[in-house]
């Protein structure tokens, strides 16, 4: 709880922050609209060349389909042709996209690369903007607002996560909404297991389905540091670590490292999710694609 | 020579090294300023930070760095020199004989430092110091060669003050008048000479010199390492300067070198590289420079000789006239007629020469201007040239057809028109074949005339001159007079300038003077006038020194007491009585120079000089200048030591900062070569885009009057007349253009048309000094007044009046009326008369001369008042635009044939003069066979 006399101050300083994301905002719709037509593009070829959604709701009855599912009412209209309706569009699910907004994620070894964050930012909005594109329902777990759909969705998620400032509240939440939920959790996962395990147990006990991407920087993975170093941590502030050689240490940093992400790995493929690591210095097409493809597998029929 | 000796002027402070290990412990056992960052991968590094933290250790390079930085810090502040100097183990009175003439200065401080070092090493004892000087004195100053007795306090504070003189040794001499001086002295005398190992005079003396000063004591010879090089004279050649580098012995290896040419005011104006080879002794260097720099000259010394001897001063002798040229003709031919060839040759070897317009001439630093022939002179030239004149040049000018022609204008000024005397016009002629009088011969030179002392030579004679109006002035205006004493060559000051008249051509075609050597003198006498002061021949005359060369070979200002000297004295080297340096006026200085083209320079030792006693090289450097370098070898450290921080702190990436200089090069590179590129553009001026089609194929052009109806006649006439020569000659013009003489080149056309009306205006200076550049490089003008049928006897048009307005300003050769077989009446179809749209009153052409005409016999103008463009006007159908009267068909046929014959002279000019000649050049031919 903040005292009352601040508030006026924190709510400036609330405002000015808004101000400055908002200036970002243009362009990482941008840079994320972008993405999201390679990825599109790469993707669905002639998709897009069809009369629109309705196309897509009725296919042609092929041999091995169930007789019940066939839309009489639409095969009437022809004489020739039997057509199904696909249930899988009617009961369209909400994928729930969130973003780590924690310090750890405001990092980049060098200017040339974005930083974790502003990475899983145009991940994210990307993403949105492609499902809101088939049709699908996102929303932001961070706020308790209503998932989006249709064009604008990707903009109002995008202006939503911009305004976000940093918290050191880092654990994904659970989104109490009913319907089918899909999650895809971008974070760095630097978190000690045992606050993160409840709660992805508590997600996959809403029989969600989530998609872990682990967003990090080449210099946390590689680890090159060497000489006289004092490490600084912004997150917890707590009392800096001094190295006489960094260098010494890179051996048991990649074995911690190593182990950490093999404990994520092991908790997805307990509760069937999908997790996927994606470097900063990689291109992100390539993690959009991967994410694409596993959260939408039934669009891409 | 005895190996360097290294010394510390405070060894003590050198106890502080024992501090350096102790530093190499603290520094071990300090650690390095760690690098700090923020690093999210905290979060492992916290799960081992209970490892424990090895306390890291400086690097031992860095250790070493910093340790040599101290050392090097701690050395320095301890004062370490070499050559620390030796002491001699004498008693008895010291006498010190000091070469101090200009062969010491290069390394004067090498005899500063013995003499200190003599100094202390007397210091302490009683023994007594004398000091001789061996550079001669003046005989009648008080002050004596022989200095002393001395303390040793004395003798120090002596060797801070002593400086060289710029004179040689004379050891000889010197010793011989301070004889009786060093008698009383008493034998036994440790004697000490500091000799510069050069002498400059007889060998006798110098080989005596030793053994007479051995009488005295005991020698002690300090003999220099290397022996300086001198700048021994400078010979001024017509195209470029002569300096002689004299080594006294032949070089061991091969040097180069570099001599500085200077300014008056000290401004380096050139360098030129000497290479003086193995085993030679002198090398000459030429140096090329343009004479407007040469001019200005002050002194030529050897870079990096620090010595009076490797200075040259120079004079106002020295300089050398710029004469500017302009005459009627061009002048390109450069034959045994083109009186330019005979200008040149003469003036050669004493100036520098330069063809141009009058204009630019008198704007230019000539100091001399000829005048080849120059009849009328416009208004804005003659202004220009009296103006030159008075400001000091000397206007030359030489007689000929066009002179003798203008001159015979009644109302000409002389005045005005810079001639020294009024002449008569027409000039008069000798020994031709009408005349009884036999060619003159010269009779004199004017007294007060710089010809005065010229022999008249008999041989030369005069078959031709323009005469003076006889006058109150005529006769001591004359500076050179015939047998019968009319004047050959009158001369007229004015201002500060003068203006000199020659009779005759600069060619020997109207006398046999241009090719008798009296002319090369006449003429030097007149171009030496303009850069030399007049007073200057007076051996006599005393000149007072005002700048003085010290012995290192910098001008000084004269000393108070310096006694004025005669210019007969000033001639040679420089002496005790007549120091080195500049005497006079500051703006004609006379220069004394320490060594001129006789001086020989020996080594004492290729004598045998030193044969026989104790020879020591001279103390040498400071000891100062060691502690610089360790302290500079610190700061390098230093820098080298933060540069490694820097880079193990991760603050310096080295890939960045080379890229940096890496952009920084390339942009550097890009800037110079773009302004190379400007540059070339800038070298050569745009083409007029009218001049370079006119230039493509051959066309005529009319000059634009403004009046359009007489401009659309030129055009249509010039463009019938071209459809002519189409038809008929092998001549094929494009299109006729039009013109203006102010604005557009003329040289690209062959024949210029230019109506003239009434109350047409004269054209611009420009433009007529254009229009007469055309003229003498072969164009052709027609001037047409269109007048022939409204002239009734002398009575003068208005066009006519127009007309002569312009002829007026421009240089234009005598004309006649077109006489029998004239080129321009066979040059195509034979004609008697040149009818245009009327055939009344004369068609003018250049005279025919003896002397030659201008374009190789080929008129440069014809004029008259026929109408030719109205004749031969056509539209574009071919339908004549003027009616042509009577008998229209065969008038018209008429003005065509005369255009047609006049365009044949315009392009073959000389060549159809030739033919007409053919009958009288193959006779001469078969005569010559025969």
């Amino acid at each position: 709880m903040r005292q009352p006399d601040h508030t006026s101050s924190a709510r400036e300083a609330l405002h000015h922050e808004a101000e400055e994301a908002a200036g970002s905002l243009p362009s990482l719709l941008l840079e994320a609209d972008h993405l999201a037509n390679t990825v599109l593009a790469g993707v669905h070829g002639r998709r897009r060349a069809g009369s629109g959604e309705t196309f897509w709701q009725f296919r042609p009855f092929v041999e091995g389909d169930v007789s019940t599912q066939i839309d009489w009412r639409q095969s009437a209209r022809n004489d020739d042709r039997l057509y199904i309706r696909q249930r899988e569009w009617e009961v369209a699910a909400t994928a729930w996209l969130w973003r780590d907004p924690g310090l750890s994620m405001d990092y980049a070894c060098t200017d040339k690369l974005p930083s974790k964050r502003r990475r899983a930012d145009v991940l994210a909005t990307a993403l949105c903007s492609l499902l809101a594109r088939a049709g699908e329902r996102t929303g932001y777990a961070g706020s308790n607002r209503r998932p989006y759909m249709g064009r604008r969705a990707a903009e109002t998620f995008a202006a939503e996560i911009v305004d976000e400032g940093f918290s050191t509240d880092r654990l994904p939440p659970v989104v109490s909404a009913a319907g089918e939920k899909k999650y895809v959790i971008f974070s760095d996962f630097f978190l000690p297991p045992v606050e993160l395990e409840p709660r992805l147990k508590a997600i996959a006990a809403e029989r969600a389905s989530a998609h872990l991407v682990q967003v990090i920087d080449p210099s946390e993975e590689d680890y090159r540091f060497e000489g006289r170093t004092e490490f600084l941590d912004r997150v917890q502030g707590l009392p800096a670590l001094l190295f006489g050689d960094a260098a010494a240490v890179a051996g048991e940093y990649r074995k911690l490292f190593r182990a950490h992400q093999g404990w994520l790995e092991d908790m997805c493929r307990h509760y069937g999710w999908s997790f996927m690591t994606h470097r900063t210095d990689h291109t992100p097409e390539t993690a959009l694609i991967a994410l694409y493809r596993a959260l939408a597998p039934e669009a891409l029929v | 020579m005895l190996p360097a000796e290294l010394g510390f002027s405070a060894p003590l402070i050198l106890s502080a090294l024992v501090l350096l290990p102790v530093i190499w412990l603290i520094l071990r056992a300090l650690p390095q300023a760690p690098r700090r960052l923020a690093f999210p991968g905290y979060f492992f590094l916290k799960q081992i930070s209970n490892t424990e933290e090895t306390p890291s250790r400086t690097p031992w390079y860095i250790l070493l760095l910093r340790l040599l930085i101290l050392a090097a810090v701690i050395i320095a502040l301890a004062g370490p020199f070499l050559n620390a100097p030796e002491r001699l183990a004498r008693s008895g009175p010291v006498l010190i004989v000091l070469d101090d003439g200009w062969a010491a200065a290069d390394n004067w401080a090498l005899r500063q430092n013995t003499l200190a070092g003599i100094a202390s090493e007397v210091d302490g004892t009683d023994r007594q110091v004398w000091l001789l000087r061996t550079t001669p004195v003046v005989s009648g100053q008080t002050e004596s060669a022989l200095v002393g007795p001395m303390t040793a306090d004395q003798l120090s504070r002596l060797s801070d003050t002593i400086e060289p003189v710029a004179l040689a040794s004379d050891r000889g001499r010197v010793l011989s008048a301070a004889a009786s001086a060093l008698a009383s002295l008493g034998d036994g005398l440790d004697i000490r000479w500091l000799s510069d190992g050069l002498f400059t005079g007889p060998d006798i003396d110098e080989r005596q010199f030793l053994r007479r000063l051995d009488d005295y004591g005991t020698v002690t010879a300090y003999v220099p390492d290397d022996l300086p090089l001198v700048l021994s004279s400078i010979t001024y050649r017509s195209d470029s300067l002569q300096a002689v580098v004299q080594s006294p012995t032949s070089m061991i290896a091969e040097r180069a070198g570099q001599v500085n040419i200077l300014a008056r005011d000290g401004r380096l104006i050139e360098q030129t590289e000497f290479l003086l080879p193995e085993g030679a002794t002198q090398a000459n260097v030429e140096i090329d420079l343009p004479l407007t720099l040469r001019n200005e000259i002050g002194q030529i010394r050897l870079a990096g000789e620090r010595s009076a001897a490797a200075v040259q001063l120079a004079d106002a002798s020295t300089r050398r006239a710029q004469v500017g040229l302009a005459g009627s003709t061009d002048g390109t031919s450069g034959t045994l007629l083109d009186s330019r060839f005979y200008l040149q040759q003469a003036l050669s070897p004493y100036a520098l020469f330069r063809t141009d317009t009058i204009s630019n001439l008198a704007t230019s630093d000539a100091t001399v201007i000829i005048l080849d022939d120059i009849g009328r002179l416009r208004d804005g030239d003659a202004e220009a040239l009296a103006a030159w004149v008075a400001e000091g040049g000397v206007l030359i000018r030489f007689s000929g057809p066009v002179l003798a022609d203008a001159s015979q204008d009644a109302s000409v000024n002389v005045e005005r028109s810079l001639l020294p005397v009024p002449l008569r016009g027409g000039g008069r002629a000798f020994g031709g074949a009408l005349t009884w009088e036999e060619p003159q011969t010269l009779g004199g030179f004017g007294e007060d005339s710089p010809f005065a002392d010229l022999v008249v030579a008999e041989d030369v004679e005069i078959r031709r001159q323009v005469l003076a109006r006889p006058g109150a002035d005529t006769s001591e205006r004359s500076w050179a007079w015939l047998e019968d004493g009319t004047p050959l060559v009158t001369a007229r000051a004015d201002g500060n300038g003068l203006i000199v008249l020659f009779h005759v051509t600069a060619a020997p075609d109207w006398s046999d003077l241009p090719i008798s050597g009296l002319f090369v003198d006449m003429l030097r006498r007149l171009t030496a006038l303009s850069v030399t002061e007049t007073e200057r021949r007076d051996p006599d005359r005393a000149v007072v020194p005002r700048r003085i060369l010290n012995g290192f070979g910098r001008l000084q200002a004269a000393p108070d007491d310096a006694r004025p000297v005669s210019v007969a004295t000033a001639d040679d080297v420089a002496s005790a009585a007549v120091p080195a340096g500049l005497y006079g006026d500051p703006d004609t200085p006379l220069a004394v120079n320490v060594l001129n083209s006789d001086s020989k320079i020996q080594a004492l030792e290729a004598i045998g000089a030193f044969d026989g006693i104790a020879v020591r090289a001279y103390a040498g450097m400071d000891v100062s200048q060691l502690a610089v370098w360790f302290l500079l070898l610190a700061l390098v450290l230093f820098l080298i030591d933060t540069l490694v921080m820097l880079h193990l702190n991760g603050k310096l990436i080295l890939g960045r900062s080379s890229r940096a200089v890496a952009i920084l090069f390339v942009a550097s590179v890009c800037v110079l070569s773009l302004s190379v590129t400007d540059a070339a553009a800038q070298i050569r001026p745009p083409i007029d885009p009218k001049a370079a089609d006119a230039a493509l194929y051959t066309r005529f052009a009319y000059v634009v009057t403004g009046d359009r109806e007489a401009d659309e006649i030129s055009r249509a006439g010039l463009y019938g007349l071209s459809q002519r020569l189409r038809e008929r000659t092998a001549l094929e013009p494009a299109d006729p253009e039009g013109v203006s003489p102010e604005r557009d080149e003329l040289s690209v056309y062959p024949l210029i048309y230019w109506p003239i009306l009434p109350g047409a205006s004269v054209p611009s200076e420009a433009a007529l000094a254009r229009l007469e550049a055309y003229m003498a490089r072969g164009g052709l003008i027609i001037f047409d007044t269109r007048d022939g049928d409204r002239v009734f006897g002398n009575q003068q048009t208005e066009e006519g009046a127009a007309l002569r307005r312009i002829l007026e300003q421009l240089n234009i050769p005598p004309l006649e009326p077109v006489p029998t077989g004239h080129v321009l009446r066979r040059s195509f179809y034979l004609m008697d008369d040149f009818p245009g749209r009327n055939s009344e009153g004369p068609v003018w052409v250049e005279a025919r001369s003896v002397t030659g005409n201008v374009n190789d016999g080929v008129t440069p103008v014809i004029i008259s008042g026929r109408d030719w463009a109205s004749a031969w006007a056509i539209d574009e159908g071919g339908r004549p635009l003027r009616n042509m009267g009577g008998a229209s068909l065969a008038a018209r046929e008429a003005a065509y044939r005369t255009g047609i014959n006049i365009a044949m002279v315009a392009l073959t000019g000389n060549y159809k003069v030739d033919q007409l000649q053919a009958e009288a050049l193959l006779d001469q031919l078969g005569e010559e066979q025969r």
